[in-house]
């Protein structure tokens, strides 16, 4: 792939329970993904999804594309309200080669004309063992 | 924890492959090689980080009003499968004050023992006058 390539897109459909299963698979149980009173109360005309499920599904359609490589990072900025029972888009482009044979993208997560996370970049490369980077420096 | 900088205590996950597959099937992994939970996907890290995360954002915060996870970073250096025990710290990295919901940014890092398994950059935004 080289940069401009667009990358195979990711559509799904998220159910009706799928706020309830992300919240017993992640432990973020928080009333405003789950309870419509809540969610009302919180000034939300429903129940929104988890921000890191819909992170997850553009870190799915960036490994769709990894080949050999591994998702070695991913920034996401979320940007809209996404929703059960409205199809997700993710789609992205090959921004840059990023050494060693990586590649650089740059995603979106679509639902209609929301954009749920906007600007996402992920870093495909072999993983790379060792102890702190820029991100994950200290402790 | 409110002054940037000081890591918060260790907190422990024990990953198994129930956790995994429950979490692989709730985002939609299924057919994957993660489905039968003997490795993690790459975002399970928000599974195990979770509690030191949240810990950290409610102590920082003190539990005054909502926050709102405005961003996400996550950097991954060794596959996590089941039967790992990983550890999690965070720490306050900066915060801003700008504007009407001031920006909190904190840093995880999770470990398998010495072994770094992945790390990342929490964006929380609070409501004005909420710290």
């Amino acid at each position: 792939m080289k940069p401009g390539d667009r990358i195979p897109s990711l559509r799904l459909l998220p159910g009706d329970d799928a706020t309830r299963r992300y919240a017993e698979a992640s432990g973020d149980h928080n009333p405003i993904h789950l309870d419509p009173e809540a969610a009302r109360a919180a000034g939300l005309p429903a129940p929104i999804l988890h921000g890191l499920y819909t992170m997850a599904q553009v870190a799915r359609c960036a490994a769709l594309s990894a080949g050999e490589l591994q998702l070695c990072r991913l920034a996401v900025d979320f940007r809209a309200l996404g929703f059960p029972g409205e199809e997700i888009e993710v789609s992205g482009v090959v921004e840059d080669a990023a050494g060693e044979g990586g590649l650089r993208l740059r995603l979106v997560a679509r639902q209609g004309q929301r954009r749920l996370i906007r600007n996402a970049c992920a870093l495909l490369a072999p993983l790379q063992p060792s102890s702190l980077s820029d991100v994950s420096g200290g402790g | 924890m409110t002054a940037p900088g000081q890591w918060g205590p260790e907190r422990g996950f024990e990953v198994t492959a129930e956790a995994i597959g429950r979490y692989a099937a709730a985002v939609g992994e299924e057919a994957c090689p993660f489905a039968d939970g003997a490795a993690a996907p790459p975002m399970f890290a928000v599974v195990y980080a979770a509690e030191a995360v949240w810990e950290a954002v409610v102590a920082t915060v003190d539990g005054s009003g909502p926050v709102i996870h405005a961003a996400q970073e996550l950097e991954w250096r060794a596959p996590v499968r089941a039967g790992d025990r990983i550890v999690t710290r965070v720490r306050l990295e900066s915060r801003s004050a700008g504007g009407a919901h001031p920006t909190l940014y904190f840093r995880s890092v999770s470990r398998r023992g010495e072994e770094i398994v992945s790390g990342g950059i929490w964006t929380i935004l609070t409501p004005a006058g909420g710290l």
